[in-house]
């Protein structure tokens, strides 16, 4: 039915398109929007205020504690320092490891293999597989003292040990669960050698470039942007790793602390401890301190990522 | 006094959360089963989970008031949620006769008490600490039974006669060295104790001698060694003695059913138990308990689900002390008397009587803040394991955290 007559003429005097166009937006984006503040928005301001209370579960005896939750996390928490040791150790090795042997693959891949595309579905499924708790209980066999790995050592007389049960060893496990996962930036990095000219290959190599030099001063320069790009999710991922730690380590962090992630040391004092005061401010420090690294990554980009001409 | 809740009428929904096994699992919904055919208008809604998950997701719904209507507690846990004001007081519904708890031991009710004069739950099985050992392994070595009145140097000296007698790869002993509440056993023995008001019950050289006694065990391979233990699986039918591994463990009495349910099948071995190694002091006992959520909006129907647990002759029968002995007496003997009750359950109940009577029973409540100690022990203890800390440094960390924790209450 269209409108005609006075009828129109009350529409067009009350609103333009402009504006009707802009309040049918925001009709479509009100389910959303409710959610966002409601859900994610919310949360994230009412943690912001519980960190500076003792806030325990009970909003009677809750008490505004101003800065102590955070003197408490740099002062006399003993398992405070430990956790952020080994969450840098985490995330600073396996995610450069990861991204390298990612963009190595990417690069065998590259090459014009017969069967690509089941090459590509079989090593990226540990993507999808790797942080799932199937995967991190399967780990505990392979890796444990009677474990798959030891097994086949003690085939050829080796006596192996419990990879996750010694702290010499259990972390480097966990970082090469970590590393298994490389499907998700390989298939990026794939699809960004797929972007490079082959003309530009074949200028270097007319004028004697070796695969090396063509690899570091064509393909690597070119893929920078999503070195990046998957550097930067690798990382923020890496900060707040826990399913794999948890279901590995028994939620325990050991042996004697060596996998106490700082997402871990957090859900134990928020969920056994019963201090979400606590708890909060562990988790904006953490927030903060992916924001800090995340900005020194995108402002040092102006020194290593090329985004081509013009740019 | 007023009828019980069994008699009256009720109705609606009532949800109930617990932890265990399926074994557990299974019995306890042949109990709701029950209660809801003894009253058809009300329907439980089960939250079934394992021990470590069921107190995360109690502790997120605590602070969100969302308890289930009832919670199973236990006693190292409870004071927690009596004092953030998630459980509901319970002495009213029992002045009322809703709740009978007449057929159980007032000690043993009371022992249940909060500081703060509130009775926040009422136990529906007790546990007892027990030493649990691999009889038909063992008695080929002729190295004899634990006592009851032994302590931890003598379970030593008794696994070295034994390690010479057991195939390459067997251990005697468990690695207990992580274990607090072994640790508690053996301060006890030396007439000490875990907390003693806000200060520790221990001192730093009783705690660096038990740590000293379990890094001496396995540098002698009469247990795992650390990075063997730390691996160990903490569900019963997985753990080590399970797997034919170690010979003995510790843990509940009510652990040593499952035990012997998957020896049974593993190769037919029998467990034997003795009493936990804290020389001739009382037996350590805990209880399962239920307690009503103050959030619950069917209090009645929550209150007649108790009384139910506490006082049904065929659901008690029906349980097998799957969570506990039952506390009242006389059903305890129901129990004992079923021709349906396996000989394990038959022997616990005598093992308790017994125990009961010749040492006496402590009721073992752990204070406010003072859970997270379990963890805090494992991981000390593995600190000196791996040769990270000297016994003393570590017992002397451990000290100053039971301080810190005890200093919150």
């Amino acid at each position: 039915m269209s409108l005609s007559g006075p009828n129109k003429l009350a529409r067009s005097a009350w609103l333009s398109d402009r504006a009707r166009e802009s309040i049918a937006a925001y009709v479509f984006l009100l389910p959303w929007l409710i959610g966002f503040v409601f859900i994610t928005l919310g949360p994230i301001l009412a943690s912001l205020a519980l960190s500076f209370t003792n806030f325990s579960g009970s909003l009677e005896r809750m008490q505004w504690v101003g800065l102590d939750n955070y003197i408490r996390m740099f002062t006399s928490d003993r398992a405070y320092w430990g956790s952020v040791r080994v969450t840098l150790l985490y995330v600073f090795v396996s995610v450069p490891i990861m991204l390298a042997f990612a963009l190595a693959v990417a690069v065998v891949l590259n090459r014009g293999l017969r069967f690509l595309g089941i090459y590509r579905t079989i090593f990226y499924l540990p993507s999808l597989l790797g942080t799932s708790v199937a995967i991190a209980v399967l780990w505990r066999y392979v890796f444990g003292q009677y474990g798959l790995i030891n097994q086949l050592l003690g085939l050829f007389g080796i006596e192996g040990f419990s990879y996750i049960g010694d702290p010499r060893s259990a972390l480097q496990t966990i970082m090469v669960l970590n590393v298994w996962t490389f499907g998700a930036p390989m298939v990026i990095f794939l699809a960004g050698l797929r972007q490079i000219p082959a003309q530009i290959y074949e200028a270097a190599t007319l004028d004697g470039a070796n695969a090396w030099q063509r690899f570091w001063s064509i393909t690597l320069p070119s893929l920078s942007p999503l070195v990046l790009f998957n550097g930067v999710l690798s990382m923020i991922g890496g900060f707040q790793a826990f399913t794999q730690v948890y279901v590995i380590s028994d939620g325990s962090g050991g042996p004697a602390g060596s996998t106490m992630f700082y997402t871990l040391l957090l859900y134990q004092r928020a969920f056994t401890q019963l201090q979400l005061g606590y708890a909060s401010a562990m988790a904006w420090v953490l927030l903060l301190f992916i924001g800090v690294v995340t900005a020194v990554l995108f402002l040092s980009a102006k020194y290593w990522v090329h985004y081509g001409e013009g740019r | 006094m007023a009828p019980a809740a069994s008699a009256q009428e009720v109705s609606g929904e009532i949800s109930f959360a617990w932890w265990g096994a399926e074994a557990r699992n299974r019995a306890i919904l042949e109990v709701v089963a029950a209660f809801e055919e003894a009253h058809p208008g009300v329907k439980v809604l089960p939250q079934p989970t394992e021990f470590a998950r069921h107190w995360d997701r109690v502790t997120v719904q605590a602070a969100a008031g969302q308890v289930p209507c009832i919670p199973m507690m236990q006693t190292r846990y409870q004071v927690r949620y009596e004092n953030l004001g998630a459980l509901l007081p319970l002495d009213d519904l029992i002045a009322e006769g809703k709740i009978d708890v007449s057929t159980i031991p007032e000690e043993l009710i009371e022992g249940h008490r909060n500081a703060d004069g509130n009775l926040y739950t009422l136990p529906i099985g007790l546990w007892f600490e027990t030493y649990q050992y691999n009889w038909t392994r063992l008695e080929p070595t002729g190295v004899g039974e634990p006592q009851n009145d032994w302590t931890y140097e003598d379970y030593i000296e008794w696994a070295r006669q034994a390690r010479t007698e057991l195939d390459e790869g067997v251990y005697p002993l468990s690695q207990l060295g992580t274990s607090i509440t072994q640790f508690q056993m053996y301060a006890q023995a030396r007439g000490e104790d875990l907390f003693d008001g806000v200060e520790p019950g221990f001192s730093e050289e009783t705690l660096a001698d038990w740590f000293r006694l379990w890094a001496t065990a396995s540098e002698e391979r009469l247990a795992p060694d650390m990075a063997m233990s730390a691996e160990e699986p903490t569900a019963t039918p997985q753990t080590y003695m399970a797997q034919g591994i170690t010979l003995s463990r510790t843990g509940g009495d009510v652990t040593a059913s499952e035990l012997q349910a998957v020896l049974n099948e593993l190769d037919g071995s029998v467990v034997h138990q003795a009493k936990s190694p804290n020389g001739n002091n009382p037996l350590v006992s805990g209880s399962h308990t239920l307690a009503i959520s103050t959030n619950c909006a069917n209090v009645d129907a929550a209150a007649a689900f108790i009384d139910f647990w506490l006082n049904d002759e065929p659901a008690a029968v029906r349980l097998q002390s799957q969570v506990g002995l039952v506390p009242s007496a006389s059903l305890l003997e129901a129990q004992a008397a079923d021709p349906n009750s396996p000989p394990t359950l038959v022997d616990r109940i005598e093992m308790y009587t017994d125990f009961a009577d010749t040492y006496g029973v402590r009721i073992d409540v752990w204070p406010d803040n003072t859970q997270h100690l379990v963890n805090e022990f494992r991981d000390i203890y593995q600190q000196v394991g791996f040769g990270q800390s000297s016994p003393e440094d570590a017992a002397s960390q451990f000290a100053e955290e039971v301080r810190r924790s005890l200093a919150l209450n």
